[in-house]
């Protein structure tokens, strides 16, 4: 899943997709492995998978859907960021981001951005401006 | 069962009332004439307008009588006992014929008299006591008075209705062979006895009748009883005053009563009329505030009991056997014939339908049929209106839940678009709005690349636009729209999975919502066989117009046992749907027989507002 580091040069930021939707995490995985300095850390396609592959792979970005059947993103959200303090969450959905509850900006995620948004442009800005911990890197 | 009265049949009975009126009083006015004319020394004016007065009174009380109800019994008896009465008028004569005429006819009234007072106020004698009274009396006069007719020379004087004093003539109608000490001796006092005995058993009579009567008929007969107190009371005295041998100042006073009591009854028969008159006025009011209120059996009963004023009253309805089955309000059967020969008033107020209903109440109401009959057709009319309220409020109900089910069926169906949308051609375009950044991105680094980047999304392109359709097509199809509903049918069948021939009789094109209901009623009857009827070889969908757009979806899978199992939710939306337009749906399965759907549906709609 994960390429594995070069032995010089700086680590690639590793990124984990939740999804319930097959077809955007194939999108979202093209996307990651399109964007250079980023590479795929695994993919989930529900709250629960997505709390398990955190802990095996501690990936430093998460892209997490916010409308899962379930335990839901903003959940999720909210149990990583006690969990994995060192992990980015960033909450993606395919509605209007007006019809996002409220409780999404409380639960500690980074940002809530749209899905059709995503792309390496987006990726990098998103590190750029919510990155944190020691293996941030940009390049 | 009401006559009601044309315009013709009111004229011809009040014309015949007037008649009957003008003929009593020539009557009165003739007895009277008569007497005055002919009449003998002793107290002759006193006896020609006691004679008037009485056949007066009679006639006049027999037109009330008739006027009030043109079928009444006790009318006609007055009738005749008027008749009777204005020959026993001919007693003051001193005319040989006429004197005797009158002597027989004094005897011959008298039986008539105790039936009057007995069968008041019906006419109708009622109970084998009665009835057995009326039959010694008459039997009395026929075997122990009227052959006395052929052998005395004389007739017992004095005698309250002669004048003739001790100059009375002599028996018109002997025979000879007088055998007058036998009579004297032997059969007056037997009669006496027996006509004092038989005046006694009638006022015990009227006496039970009152006791056992309803409160409003002891009312009516309490001047009938004083009436016949006096009469019989003063009969009894005179007879034993004569038979005392009491000389004629001292008769005279219980002779004049005698005279008197005739008029004195007949005025108490009027009395009593006229108080049943305001009886009937008082039980339709308490009727009619009574039904005001919704009522059920039970309460009718009691509201009819009391209105009438008889506790006895009972309330019947003819049961499931049709006319001649009755049961009360408990289901149990009553036998109406038998309460008719135990002397109840049984009225029968149907009103031509099967279901029915009978009162029986006290004999004493047989008099007043009409008044019982207005009663029961408003019990009737008010056990209707309460059937109809109730059957109304069930619709009500029924329309407000298929309502609610329709709004919900509506609503859920719009949730199953949008989330159809959501998660279909939404996620889809989203993913490829993802897809063209990437191509872009990767055209400027590689064309070949980019080249099938952009193939792989005009695939993407292709299935969204099939999605898009086939939700289209879920909610209205298009071939629905544009050639109607044979041809949607027989593209829906292509896609069945169990062989589907479809159709179709003098179908042509229908409003949208009427197209649409019955489309997916098929196709939901289509998918039930699918699902419920594995091994089905072949379902047949039948559509025609004969009037009403009908289709029937006929399967030959093992069917199922309709009784007692409720309807799935797509067999309630069927109905649903075709109740909403005015329309029904039928299901007839058994097992092993196949299952046939069948609906239709008006093809004129009302039109609705907006």
């Amino acid at each position: 899943m994960s390429t594995p580091r070069p032995a010089n040069g700086p680590q690639p930021v590793r990124v984990v997709t939740v999804d319930d939707h097959v077809a955007f995490l194939r999108a979202a995985e093209e996307v990651i492995r399109a964007t250079p300095g980023f590479d795929v850390a695994g993919e989930a396609t529900s709250g629960q998978a997505a709390l398990a592959i955190a802990d095996e792979a501690k990936p430093d970005l998460m892209l997490i859907d916010v409308h899962m059947p379930g335990m839901d993103g903003i959940e999720v959200a909210s149990r990583l960021t006690e969990l994995h303090a060192d992990t980015t969450i960033v909450l993606i959905s395919a509605q209007d981001l007006s019809q996002i509850p409220a409780a999404a900006g409380r639960c500690g995620a980074a940002a809530v951005v749209r899905k059709e948004d995503v792309g390496p442009r987006l990726l990098r800005r998103l590190w750029q401006a919510h990155g944190c911990g020691p293996r941030a890197r940009v390049s | 069962m009401f006559e009601l009265h044309g315009g013709g049949t009111a004229r011809r009975s009040s014309i015949g009332l007037v008649l009957l009126a003008a003929v009593g009083l020539a009557l009165a006015v003739g007895s009277a004439a008569l007497t005055l004319a002919t009449g003998g020394p002793e107290r002759r004016v006193f006896t020609a307008i006691a004679g008037g007065i009485t056949v007066l009174t009679l006639f006049g009380v027999a037109v009330f009588a008739l006027r009030r109800d043109s079928r009444s019994r006790f009318g006609r008896l007055l009738i005749v006992a008027g008749c009777g009465w204005f020959l026993t008028t001919f007693s003051a004569s001193d005319t040989g014929v006429l004197y005797s005429l009158g002597r027989v006819a004094n005897w011959l009234t008298e039986p008539l008299l105790i039936y009057l007072f007995l069968s008041y106020p019906s006419g109708r004698l009622t109970r084998r006591s009665e009835r057995i009274v009326v039959r010694l009396a008459v039997g009395v006069v026929l075997t122990l008075f009227l052959p006395t007719a052929f052998l005395v020379e004389h007739y017992p004087t004095p005698s309250p209705w002669v004048t003739c004093g001790d100059q009375c003539p002599t028996n018109a109608f002997a025979v000879g062979g007088s055998d007058a000490g036998f009579v004297d001796a032997v059969l007056r006092p037997i009669r006496d006895t027996i006509a004092v005995g038989l005046y006694v058993a009638t006022v015990v009579l009227l006496v039970t009748r009152m006791r056992r009567g309803t409160q409003h008929l002891r009312r009516a007969l309490v001047p009938v009883l004083g009436a016949a107190g006096l009469r019989f009371s003063a009969t009894v005295a005179y007879l034993i005053a004569r038979r005392a041998g009491a000389d004629d100042a001292a008769l005279a006073p219980f002779g004049s009563l005698v005279l008197l009591t005739v008029p004195i009854a007949a005025i108490g028969f009027l009395v009593g009329l006229l108080s049943w008159r305001l009886y009937s006025a008082r039980v339709l009011e308490r009727m009619i505030a009574g039904l005001r209120e919704p009522t059920d059996p039970a309460r009718l009963r009691q509201q009819m009991a009391d209105a009438l004023e008889d506790p006895s009253l009972e309330l019947y309805y003819s049961g499931p056997g049709g006319r001649g089955c009755w049961r009360d309000a408990d289901g149990r059967p009553v036998d109406l014939g038998a309460e008719r020969g135990a002397g109840r008033c049984v009225v029968d107020i149907a009103d031509g339908s099967e279901s029915g209903a009978a009162i029986v109440c006290d004999g004493a109401l047989r008099d007043q049929q009409q008044l019982v009959e207005s009663v029961g057709s408003w019990v009737l009319a008010a056990l209707e209106r309460q059937r109809l309220a109730t059957a109304l409020k069930a619709s009500l109900q029924d329309i407000e839940a298929s309502r609610q089910r329709l709004a919900t069926a509506a609503a859920g169906e719009r949730h199953r678009i949008e989330r159809n949308l959501h998660d279909g051609a939404q996620q889809q375009l989203v993913t490829l709005r993802v897809k063209l950044e990437l191509a872009s991105e990767a055209i400027a680094r590689d064309p070949a690349i980019g080249r099938e980047a952009l193939d792989e999304i005009g695939s993407d392109v292709g299935e969204i636009i099939e999605h898009v359709r086939s939700l289209a097509s879920g909610i209205y199809p298009p071939l629905l729209a544009d050639a109607g509903l044979e041809e949607a049918l027989r593209a829906a069948a292509l896609r069945a999975s169990v062989p589907v021939s479809v159709g179709a009789r003098g179908l042509g094109r229908y409003p949208l919502e009427v197209e649409s209901a019955v489309y997916f009623c098929c196709l939901e009857a289509l998918q039930n066989a699918a699902k419920h009827a594995p091994g089905a070889t072949v379902v047949s969908v039948e559509i025609a117009d004969d009037g009403e757009l009908r289709f029937e979806v006929r399967d030959d899978g093992p069917g199922f046992s309709p009784d007692g199992s409720k309807d799935g939710a797509g067999l309630t939306n069927m109905r649903d749907r075709l109740a909403a337009l005015g329309g029904t749906l039928t299901i007839e399965s058994s097992l092993g027989a196949g299952t046939i759907i069948r609906g239709e549906v008006p093809t004129h709609l009302p039109s609705s507002a907006g």
